[in-house]
């Protein structure tokens, strides 16, 4: 490979994401349509100045769709699971049960939009976590553009072993290590990841109510930041594969005794101003809020139960994981070069997807299984008699809803495939690595996960496209291995926080479609909060 | 077209929808009938594959700016009390 790591090309690498966001953040352009531009300007590059064919871009173009279906089939279900429940009254009633649950707002908000979006986070990701919560916090009154910000940043700390260690395990398959190197970049991941929990904590309950919420929740924050960050050490040592999944559950077990403290039973008075929640608590309209929902909050929660058991049991259960991984699908792509010597393999069955085994088959399930339910009970039929505009059926709800949260998903994949397969994100790193001394670069490693993540949406991709360049780096430079790779695994964490895809994904079942760069500039301010935390850090653990 | 152009679903489905088909076409437009002596791609057995797939990828994408330069937005409520 003789990839030009100069300024020139660098700074064109890096066109297309700062395109991307340009579109996004300051124009405010919809998802859509700033994607299409991204696709537009890394082709253009890539044709004029990176040396890459027309049917390598196409063949890249492909794989990007094919990349974007695995989130697709996520979206899908939870959008479906969505226009049940709300046709049917579900989100009012779940409102009504958690209010009579606990009186304390932050509680609640800090019990759905950390707590329990880490939980699905450790068992599914995929983005699940996202689609899931944001109604869920719309209907209990948070503003949808904090009820996706929230469990966002959230979340990021279940990343990287979330998904029952599928980030993890893909790192080990492109990396090779020993041992005793494993061991440590396991725990050292594990030290950097717990900054983001408590970090992540302290931002939702501040972006709550500021900081009146904040004097009022960090003994909540601690404790539940506590479990979720110490938690991951001795999981890690038993198997890093669960090192989100028993935190996370530790955390959502911890929940039920910290509702009973009175100091989170009660309403905190001293919370005045609550910028993320609506006007009204119901944040409904008066239509709404008058209409009895016919359901029982037990019922209601119902899907989310099951969900939650068919992602534990499919995921824990080996016998079961094997059965239902055994059927894949794919599409085969033939190799491709660039002029520049970058080369991708030929594969027979790229990017092999298990669709029994995938979350959105257990999304599917739960949505399917909960329409019959719901309508054999009459609910959906029940409420819809007491609203003045009735809602639009559930298949036309989903698709006006899903077709344009699935159009930008799959702009950005074909995007980042496009970056990769031209050399654009190869540019990126290398030449990072080239100009920043040891110190420097220790500081920017998770910048390069970061990045990554940003582009492909995935820190497991993140981590598969950089991980090996990462170690090759460290050992050139004489830092140690396991912290680079581990400083790679948080950036690849935190990236997703500023993700396009994962911001769609919460935009569309909030039902802020469009929204996105506001969503966007939530989040941004605490992904580069948590950059520089992790990059000091690294830092530290590479000195000290 | 107007009305393709101005309804959102309608041109995101159509974009959508070329998107997909654009995966199998260029799949089996690079790799049908690939051999080592006659290679798949743009001048192989699969090119009129390889080419529909291409112009479905390009349509595709393109539609999507091209139709905000034609109406002038893409979005139905750019205004929200919920954007603070």
């Amino acid at each position: 490979m003789q990839l030009p790591v100069d300024l020139f090309h660098w700074v064109l690498s890096a066109l297309p994401i700062a395109a991307l966001a340009f579109f996004m953040i300051q124009l405010r352009w919809g998802a859509q349509q700033a994607g299409a531009m991204g696709v537009i300007v890394v082709t253009g590059i890539a044709l004029l100045f990176f040396r890459a064919p027309l049917e390598t871009l196409g063949v890249a173009g492909a794989k990007g769709v094919w990349d974007a279906v695995s989130i697709l089939f996520v979206i899908w279900p939870a959008l479906l699971l969505f226009h049940v429940m709300k046709r049917a009254g579900g989100y009012e009633s779940m409102r009504r049960g958690i209010t009579a649950m606990s009186r304390n707002e932050l509680f609640i908000i800090v019990a759905l939009g950390w707590v329990f979006t880490s939980f699905l986070q450790a068992v599914d990701g995929f983005g699940t976590p996202i689609a899931i919560v944001a109604p869920l916090l719309v209907a209990f009154g948070v503003k949808p553009i904090y009820a996706v910000a929230i469990p966002i940043i959230a979340h990021i700390w279940a990343k990287f072993f979330g998904t029952l260690g599928v980030g993890w395990l893909a790192t080990l398959q492109v990396v090779q290590l020993d041992e005793s190197t494993i061991l440590a970049t396991a725990l050292e991941s594990s030290l950097m990841l717990s900054f983001q929990a408590l970090m992540g904590g302290f931002t939702v309950v501040w972006m709550y109510g500021r900081w009146e919420a904040v004097k009022h929740g960090w003994p909540l924050v601690l404790i539940i930041g506590g479990i979720q960050a110490l938690g991951q050490f001795p999981a890690v040592l038993v198997d890093p594969a669960l090192g989100a999944f028993l935190p996370a559950t530790a955390a959502l077990i911890a929940l039920f005794p910290l509702s009973r403290w009175r100091r989170y039973a009660e309403p905190a008075e001293s919370i005045v101003r609550r910028p993320a929640m609506s006007v009204s608590h119901t944040g409904l309209s008066a239509d709404t809020a008058r209409s009895v929902p016919p359901m029982s909050t037990l019922t209601a929660f119902f899907p989310y139960i099951l969900l939650s058991a068919i992602a534990t049991a499919t995921s824990l259960i080996g016998p079961v994981a094997d059965v239902l991984g055994r059927f894949t699908v794919g599409f085969p792509f033939p190799g491709t070069a660039t002029g520049f010597g970058v080369v991708t393999e030929a594969q027979d069955t790229y990017s092999a997807l298990a669709p029994l085994a995938h979350p959105g088959a257990g999304l599917l399930v739960t949505a399917v299984v909960t329409w019959v339910l719901f309508v054999r009970r009459g609910y959906e039929r029940t409420w819809q008699a007491g609203l003045a505009v009735k809602d639009r059926s559930t298949l036309v709800s989903l698709l006006i809803t899903a077709i344009p949260a699935s159009v930008p998903i799959v702009t950005f994949l074909v995007m980042a495939s496009m970056m990769n397969h031209a050399g654009q994100t190869q540019t990126l790193a290398l030449g990072l690595s080239a100009v920043a001394p040891a110190a420097v670069y220790a500081f920017l490693a998770n910048g390069i996960g970061a990045v990554g993540a940003f582009a492909t949406s995935s820190s497991t991709s993140s981590n598969v496209l950089f991980s090996d360049l990462q170690v090759n780096v460290a050992q050139i430079k004489g830092l140690p291995v396991s912290t680079i790779l581990a400083a790679q695994s948080a950036g690849g964490a935190l990236g997703n926080a500023i993700a396009p895809a994962n911001i769609v994904m919460g935009a569309s079942t909030a039902g802020i479609n469009g929204k996105e760069g506001i969503i966007m500039r939530k989040t941004l301010p605490w992904t580069a909060a948590a950059f520089a935390v992790t990059g000091a850090v690294t830092v530290a653990l590479a000195y000290l | 077209m107007r009305a393709l152009v101005l309804n959102k679903t309608m041109y995101l489905g159509v974009s959508f929808v070329l998107l997909l088909v654009s995966l199998p076409l260029i799949s089996a437009g690079t790799t049908a009938g690939a051999s080592a002596e006659v290679p798949a791609g743009a001048s192989g057995p699969g090119a009129g594959l390889l080419w529909a797939g291409l112009v479905c990828l390009a349509v595709g994408i393109v539609l999507l700016p091209i139709q905000r330069l034609l109406t002038g937005t893409d979005d139905e409520d750019p205004d929200s009390p919920d954007d603070d």
